[in-house]
């Protein structure tokens, strides 16, 4: 195994990279906390990486292995839009909008992408009795039939405990798996630890040097009790070893928040199904943006200037999902031919007349391609502003605009959702109709209508319904959906 | 501080959208408006009178008795006629048209400016001079007020700047503020 993935670090790691690094393999690996032979034998690895890697001229020899190509790999394009071309010097705090984009640049081949290795973890307590149940079998075999033949399907069947239904398999395998996705039945009750618990140690014991794609989708209709805290602790461990959980939420029964909160640990997305049509279409385009997956594990660190908050950030390109505010963040997959896009909402404190320039975020860019002989890459990436005393008027990039006219009405929906929690329905009330008279205006009649209905139904109940309460949550949040992105 | 001429809620500098109802705020960038009240211009500082004054009431700024010479750099352009009318010495102009029997008289008539087929009220908004600012309210007229395309709250305030276009009904005069 290559010695840069041994201690997952970028061709052109620093030593002090190296070193902490290291470090942190070492730790992670030291056979008095691992007393298995595999871990034993990967830390003597580690150590002889190391001393290669720390001596300058041991290092050069190794490093000439490598094209010249893949030491400079300039096949990323990285953009930064502000939505002001300078940051004015006022009274009070003031707010700021980032578009961080980054895209593949062409000339990569398609084929040449990694093997995908994908977990389905479904949930089959009682409640998904009867046509649920047929649906979601019925909805897995037809993914086998997506999948390439080299690509791995392993399948968990979870109730109050989990069972391995299939190993990990390769898919053009279709008479070993179907038969034994047909036996799956339902009964018990839904603890998702217990499928996801599974569902990671599968995936873990394959493609151990993090040179696959793998990938967790969730099937559930319910709620977990008690194990939450479980779970997120799972999957950032899963997370750290490349693991992504994709959810999908079929009806009106489960935990939308739990489920949001947990793909985003690992740079996933949650949707919501509510018929066998869109449960499909949400499994295909699992499948298929798996298959073009570039570079995952993309991962933000970084600080912010002291003056400087971050407030809100949110994917909307591949799939939609708020992320975390604390460094680091998962951003997700990089997938081929589609923009990462990633929008920033920071919080400016009042600036001291001096200043000329603002250093809102400096940060740095982690991802792992899979494709690579060496896996690691990253980037530095630096939020700067000049500040000037004053500025014309001006408009924003469109982008910015566009992304935030959607954004704005998925948060007025979270306000309406935190009203009724605090009690007060009279101002989530008016959150819900001001949201209806923007999506009539955006021209999206149905979702203004199941807005309007639900405002209706709050009026009588003091909640919302069920299902209408995630319709709205996910209905708004796709409207950022963009068109497929242009190649370019 | 940027209010949403929508539900006035208020938002920092900066902000696209209000967070409350969603109503575009970008052309209602403040920053003019904070430079003017970083310097006022010196027309536009504390009238004398107002400063010697025994009345403590700030809410009082908009006193009628201002200098005259206060407010002589505010006019308001019609774009489509590309006439100026320069509004001086008050505190304060209702804008709208006369009519027939009509029992207040706006300061600043429209009529001229077809302001009947524009759908102009005949008292529809007023504008308003006070020591850093000028701000526009409407009178709760039939077809309302815009500044920037933006639908104002009928009997707020509403702070103007520079080159702001504000349409009454159909009618559309650029602000001027010197």
């Amino acid at each position: 195994m290559d010695y840069y993935n041994l201690l997952e670090i970028p061709l052109d790691a620093t030593t002090d990279e190296i070193r902490r690094s290291y470090f942190l393999a070492a730790k992670k690996f030291h056979p008095d906390k691992n007393p298995n032979i595999q871990s034993n034998e990967r830390f003597i690895l580690i150590q002889k990486a190391y001393d290669v890697l720390i001596d300058p001229i041991r290092r050069k020899e190794y490093d000439e292995q490598f094209s010249e190509e893949e030491k400079k790999s300039q096949f990323l394009k990285m953009k930064l839009q502000f939505s002001r071309s300078a940051i004015p010097i006022i009274e009070g705090s003031q707010k700021i909008y980032t578009l961080l984009d980054i895209s593949t640049k062409n000339g990569l081949d398609p084929n040449s992408f990694p093997p995908i290795n994908i977990c389905l973890v479904i949930d089959r307590s009682t409640s998904m009795q009867g046509e649920l149940l047929e649906k979601i079998k019925f909805e897995a075999i037809n993914l086998l039939r997506l999948l390439r033949p080299e690509d791995m399907i392993s399948v968990i069947a979870f109730s109050d405990r989990a069972e391995i239904i299939v190993p990990p398999t390769p898919s053009s395998n279709l008479e070993q798996i179907i038969p034994k996705i047909q036996t799956i039945q339902a009964s018990g009750a839904t603890e998702i630890f217990q499928g996801l618990s599974f569902g990671v140690e599968v995936l873990r014991s394959m493609g151990k040097d993090n040179d696959q794609i793998r990938q967790l989708i969730l099937l559930t209709d319910g709620h977990t009790y008690g194990d939450e805290d479980n779970c997120y602790n799972l999957m950032r461990e899963a997370h750290q070893d490349g693991i992504t959980l994709f959810g999908i939420g079929v009806g009106d029964g489960w935990n939308d928040q739990f489920l949001d909160k947990l793909t985003q640990i690992t740079g996933g997305e949650t949707q919501f199904v509510s018929t066998a049509q869109e449960m499909y279409n949400s499994l295909i385009d699992r499948v298929v943006s798996a298959g073009v997956v570039l570079a995952h594990n993309v991962q933000l660190s970084f600080e912010t200037n002291q003056m400087v908050k971050l407030n809100y950030v949110f994917r909307y390109s591949p799939g939609l999902s708020q992320l975390a505010v604390d460094s680091p963040i998962a951003l997700g997959n990089l997938q081929y031919g589609k923009h990462l896009r990633i929008i920033f909402e920071f919080e400016i404190d009042e600036l001291p007349v001096s200043t000329t320039e603002l250093k809102l975020l400096r940060g740095v860019i982690t991802m792992d391609l899979p494709s690579l002989s060496v896996h690691r890459k990253r980037f530095f990436v630096d939020f700067n502003r000049t500040v000037k005393l004053r500025i014309d008027k001006e408009s924003p990039p469109a982008q910015i605009i566009e992304a935030m006219s959607h954004l704005t009405l998925y948060r007025i929906q979270e306000k309406a959702q935190e009203s009724i929690k605090l009690g007060d329905m009279t101002k989530a009330s008016k959150h819900l109709h001001h949201m209806a008279t923007h999506l009539l205006a955006k021209g999206d009649r149905n979702l203004a209508h199941t807005v309007l209905k639900e405002a209706e139904f709050l009026k009588n109940n003091n909640k919302l319904s069920d299902l209408g309460e995630k319709k709205i949550k996910y209905g708004t949040r796709a409207l950022l959906l963009l068109p497929e992105p242009e190649m370019d | 501080m940027i209010i949403c001429p929508n539900c006035h809620h208020k938002e920092l500098p900066g902000a696209l959208f209000c967070s409350e109802c969603g109503a575009r705020l970008i052309s209602l960038d403040y920053l003019t408006t904070q430079s003017l009240q970083k310097a006022p211009s010196d027309h536009l500082h504390e009238p004398v009178g107002y400063s010697n004054s025994t009345v403590k009431d700030i809410d009082h700024v908009d006193d009628p008795e201002l200098p005259e010479d206060i407010d002589a750099e505010l006019a308001l352009y019609v774009l489509e006629n590309k006439q100026t009318l320069h509004l001086a010495g008050r505190a304060e102009f209702t804008l709208g048209r006369v009519a027939e029997g009509q029992p207040i008289l706006p300061d600043v008539d429209l009529s001229p400016y077809d302001a009947y087929a524009q759908g102009v009220s005949r008292l529809h908004a007023a504008l308003k001079v006070t020591r850093n600012r000028v701000a526009i309210m409407d009178l709760g007229s039939s077809n309302g007020t815009r500044v920037n395309g933006q639908k104002i709250v009928p009997h707020v305030d509403y702070p103007l700047n520079h080159s702001d276009v504000i349409a009454l009904g159909k009618l559309k005069l650029q602000v001027i503020i010197k």
